[in-house]
């Protein structure tokens, strides 16, 4: 099966981090530098689709499962991000992206759950609901400002999620946050050492949406373990925590201690999870 | 007048319920009898061998015309959480978002739609199944074995065997296709009871 991995590796990250390199650097010098360092962060959700459709092939129109439908949540998220960026929309929309997607994602990826409320139903929605707001208002704290902090955090949490997700619960969806995580590790090559680009809407709507549409997936259609996602979400405190330690905000050593920050709740994450899935850890097939 | 009014309402609700409904093809009605009938399939696994596994929960109700094979038809409901391939940690795995996604669709359906008379004993069924929110037409090789009662209850049973091929990725299942064989065999060796 070693053929199998190295095919998923290629394809979901490797693939994803060329992409994401090319495109934000395409981006850049086609647009300008006022709009293009804006508008680059798109390349974050347009990288993941590459990898999405190398690893499971590009969803029908119009989707049916929540894996389909990912796709083109991604692809929306990035084109009206992108629009955004072009448009400079400015901080004024950061609250309206960090309430409106995240309900416009688990409504549409739980639409057979709302069609059927019951309280069963509606506690993990609005549950899903109120930890979308806060990764997206989280990570859109510099959505115009040059800042490395979000392409962390969104690395960091990609990574926790796949491993959570790889710990029986979805073998697809721990390959998706690979992509994810690939796809934002190309958008952070350009930011580091030296951040040179906002995390803007462009990489909140598009990434960041490829990011809780995968969590949204997993909580309600796998049987990852849910309190090991929730302890996920201690990830997007890392620049709270990290900004303590000594360390000049805008150097190169901030986003490295903002990602040894993250470290933690994805150690404790996996242990959970490996702690619940008990012998049942690895993917049978 | 309200009289009047009431009578029509009644008269256009009764042709609605009634009227209008497609007329039921001849044939008798027979129940799966289901601790006899069993839905299996079975998938190549990276050349090596193949897998099979079954489905444990089903429902589902023929219309058989043994004088005019043409006029029957099938209605099938399939839980997918009910998949058992013997091996409990792949069952799971079959249950989740990489392949049959059960929690999000709990339930598979076959519905025929056309049935062909190719021999004495054989047919071939064609249908629509509809999976993972996906509907496609699938045809299925049908033998009817036996048409009799049972000697001792003495109630009329029929017994068919149907096989058929589909292709996984057709319905959007699309995870780890080199590992696991894109076409799927499918064998049903169905019992049923006339009610």
């Amino acid at each position: 099966m070693d053929e199998i991995l190295t095919a998923a590796l290629i394809n979901g990250v490797a693939i994803p981090i060329a992409v994401a390199i090319l495109l934000t650097g395409a981006v850049r010098f086609c647009v300008g530098k006022s709009r293009g360092s804006l508008a680059s962060g798109a390349s974050i959700g347009i990288a993941f689709l590459v990898g999405y459709a190398l690893l499971l092939t590009w969803p029908a129109f119009p989707p049916r499962s929540s894996g389909q439908k990912i796709a083109y949540i991604v692809l929306a998220g990035s084109v009206i991000g992108f629009l955004i960026d072009l448009l400079r929309g400015g901080r004024s929309l950061r609250i309206l992206a960090a309430v409106i997607w995240p309900a416009v994602i688990v409504g549409w990826l739980g639409w057979r759950q709302l069609t059927n409320l019951s309280m069963d139903t509606a506690v993990p929605l609005a549950l899903l609901w109120l930890a979308g707001i806060f990764i997206f208002e989280r990570m859109s704290e510099t959505v115009e400002k040059v800042s490395s902090d979000a392409s962390v955090l969104t690395l960091a949490s990609a990574i926790g999620a796949s491993l959570v997700a790889l710990i029986g619960a979805s073998g697809s969806i721990a390959q998706l946050y690979g992509a994810v995580a690939g796809a934002t590790g190309g958008f952070l090559l350009w930011n580091w050492p030296r951040a040179r680009f906002p995390f803007a809407y462009g990489a909140l709507l598009g990434g960041g949406g490829a990011l809780f549409a995968l969590a949204a997936s997993l909580t309600l259609f796998s049987d990852a373990s849910r309190l090991a996602l929730a302890v996920l979400l201690l990830i997007f405190l890392a620049p709270s925590v990290a900004r303590r330690v000594p360390v000049k905000e805008a150097s190169a050593l901030s986003p490295i201690a903002i990602g040894v920050v993250a470290i933690a709740p994805v150690a404790v994450a996996v242990a959970i999870a490996l702690s619940i899935a008990g012998d049942s850890f690895e993917l049978p097939l | 007048m309200r009289l009047r009014l009431l009578f029509a309402i009644f008269a256009v609700a009764a042709f609605v319920f009634t009227g209008s409904q497609a007329p039921a093809k001849a044939g008798d009605m027979f129940a799966l009898d289901k601790p006899h009938t069993q839905i299996k399939f079975s998938v190549n696994r990276g050349g090596w061998s193949r897998v099979a596994g079954w489905f444990e929960k089903f429902d589902g109700a023929i219309n058989f015309d043994q004088a005019n094979v043409a006029n029957s038809s099938v209605e099938a409901t399939i839980s997918t959480a009910s998949i058992n391939t013997g091996f409990a940690k792949r069952d799971a795995h079959l249950r989740s978002p990489d392949f049959f996604n059960a929690k999000e669709f709990p339930n598979m359906t076959f519905k025929s739609t056309k049935v062909e008379k190719t021999g004495a004993k054989t047919g071939k069924m064609m249908g629509n199944l509809t999976l993972l929110g996906v509907t496609k037409p699938v045809t299925l090789e049908v033998t009817f074995n036996r048409l009799a009662a049972h000697p001792r209850n003495k109630k009329t049973f029929a017994g068919f065997t149907a096989r058929g091929k589909i292709k996984r990725s057709d319905y959007g299942m699309t995870f780890i296709l080199k590992a696991v064989s894109d076409e799927v065999e499918i064998e049903i060796q169905a019992l049923s009871v006339k009610k």
